[in-house]
């Protein structure tokens, strides 16, 4: 079974998993206010690595792998991600049998038409991004670039997920990463899809997404069932599928999402399922699609939340940032509060986490949505000693 | 392999070719890859409004798909055992481009009907919504044109799903450049 043998969140909220998900457990936000952010007009509430800890992190690294070229600030996220997850499951990196996986929707758009010089015109295209960061470790197993908008987290696993079962490689490093810049801040700004507060996913005032930044990593390994630790976190089933609908809004019927849940719960009851992480943007459309979606794949009675209240929308690494804190808090049968939630805002009847609550059961449900249509859902589970 | 190419469209140089054959060569034309994707459109007589507002990177995706699907697959039933499964190496960069001339000039006007074409994936989308493919949809940015590793994807997917049909291919589409191999898989039916 493919199982995650290390694990690593960057963001305002902390460098490592266990410090990311102890913030998420005392209800911290990383979100904050910014009157001008990239000198935009409009105000902007968002969530930012903090530079100066960043650098700090990566001198040392950069120390240790005695590697002295310049990096930008996303490469940096993702390299320290990286290391961080690696010593966990003592991946030799340089090893052809181990693969990158980056999942991210824009990388280093800031360098796009940039004049200055600081880094080689590799960084600013998504592959040469993703050898940059492989490079870093010594290692030279081509990269993969999973770049389906919101849903590139979820898709990155899948991908990773096959190419261990295919066994051409042995292991697969999937990083998720986009940092804030002015270009992707515009874009959604000229969506009019930003609130100008903390979002508020599922809940009837809801006004819109915050954008965040981060990089989190999961590495994927194939291992037999009687080897796998106790409490490791294990890839069930992954789905993919379009709505066939429209390109930047949510199918009306949630199709593709409901497809994708029907598909990963295939062999299971939904009695087994502990939490739905949503996708919960807090955009009007997208979460009534997903309460439309779950009502129909028969997930009524199952409890869902939604973390963007806690770090915003972080994009390509939204799919793995967020499985990693629902993996965490099921692992000590806890699921996380909707923060932002109040009183439910769509039409489904669906079991919105509003306060901590204990749970006993092992399966949980991630979902993404995003822009091309697309709806990304994976199955995870905590294994348990078998004997 | 568990797939088999049935047919394939390509667009280089300014050539348009089905398989072997080369159906439309404007390669000693003067003309914008706009102009050239639009000579491409009225040839082959087609009806699709949408293409229009298209990018250039969603107009080359498509006008490719059309010659590999017209009458081969039923484009009005949803398929949910029919994926998309794309490759690129310059990602959205015209769309990118673009999009950023609305928002660094003198007068800062960025467009949301130019911003969604900024992630590759949505040709994903358009694809999806002219043959009503409900299946996997997945776009793929590699450093360079590998059929092999392509295949080799491709391979995967198919281990590990239900689909039994799937447009896919290269589609690399910047400045002022196209090139693209597109072509139609089908799942081989398994020796009983």
């Amino acid at each position: 079974m493919i199982v995650i043998t290390g694990d690593n969140i960057i963001s305002a909220l902390g460098f490592t998993s266990e410090e990311n998900y102890l913030n998420f457990r005392r209800g911290k936000s990383g979100l904050r206010f910014h009157k001008s952010l990239f000198h935009l007009e409009e105000p902007v509430v968002a969530s930012a690595v903090n530079n100066r800890l960043l650098n700090f992190h990566f001198t040392k690294l950069a120390e240790a792998y005695n590697n002295h070229k310049n990096y930008t600030h996303l490469e940096k996220m993702a390299i320290i991600s990286i290391a961080d997850a690696l010593k966990q499951s003592k991946t030799d990196m340089k090893s052809k049998k181990v693969q990158l996986f980056l999942s991210t929707t824009k990388g280093n758009i800031f360098l796009l038409g940039s004049k200055h010089n600081r880094y080689p015109s590799s960084a600013s295209t998504l592959a040469g991004t993703a050898e940059r960061i492989a490079g870093f470790f010594g290692n030279e197993t081509e990269p993969v670039v999973i770049s389906n908008a919101c849903t590139s987290g979820i898709c990155a696993l899948i991908a990773a997920r096959r190419a261990v079962m295919s066994k051409r490689i042995d292991t697969a490093v999937v990083v998720g990463t986009d940092m804030l810049s002015h270009f992707v801040t515009s874009g959604f700004q000229s969506f009019k899809a930003l609130s100008s507060e903390p979002c508020k996913p599922f809940d009837k005032e809801r006004k819109g997404l915050n954008l965040g930044e981060a990089a989190a990593t999961m590495i994927l390994q194939n291992k037999r069932e009687n080897k796998t630790a106790k409490n490791s976190v294990c890839l069930e089933a992954g789905a993919i599928s379009n709505d066939a609908n429209h390109i930047s809004g949510p199918s009306r019927t949630g199709e593709g999402l409901f497809l994708a849940l029907q598909s990963c719960l295939q062999g299971f009851k939904p009695e087994q399922i502990a939490i739905v992480n949503a996708h919960g943007t807090a955009t009007t459309y997208n979460d009534e699609m997903e309460s439309i979606a779950l009502t129909r794949a028969g997930l009524t009675k199952v409890p869902v939340n939604a973390l963007k209240g806690y770090l915003g929308h972080t994009l390509g690494a939204a799919g793995i940032l967020e499985s990693i804190i629902t993996m965490r808090s099921l692992r000590e049968g806890l699921l996380l509060p909707t923060k932002g939630f109040n009183v439910s805002g769509v039409t489904y009847p669906i079991d919105i986490v509003k306060e901590p609550r204990h749970t006993d059961k092992s399966y949980a449900l991630k979902m993404l949505s995003g822009f091309g249509g697309c709806n990304a859902v994976m199955l995870f589970s905590i294994h348990h000693d078998t004997k | 392999m568990n797939v088999h190419i049935v047919n394939s469209c390509h667009i280089v140089d300014r050539k348009f070719q089905y398989g072997e054959k080369i159906l439309i060569d404007r390669s000693n034309e003067q003309e914008s890859l706009a102009e050239f994707f639009s000579a491409i459109y009225h040839e082959m007589k087609l009806a699709y409004p949408k293409f229009f507002k298209m990018d250039l990177l969603c107009k080359a995706g498509f006008l490719a798909s059309e010659a590999l699907t017209n009458g081969n697959i039923d484009k009005t039933t949803p398929k949910t055992d029919m994926g998309l499964i794309l490759f690129n190496s310059v990602s959205s960069l015209d769309a990118d481009e673009k999009y950023q001339q609305t928002t660094s000039g003198e007068e800062y006007f960025p467009s949301p009907a130019l911003f969604v074409y900024t992630l590759p994936n949505i040709i994903t989308g358009e694809l999806s919504i002219r043959n009503k493919i409900l299946g996997e949809s997945m776009f793929y940015v590699l450093n360079k044109y590998d059929p092999d590793r392509i295949m080799e994807i491709i391979t995967d997917t198919f281990n590990d799903s239900t689909l039994c049909s799937a447009l896919c291919g290269w589609l690399d589409v910047a400045n002022e450049e196209a090139n693209v191999h597109m072509f139609l898989v089908k799942r081989n039916h398994s020796p009983q």
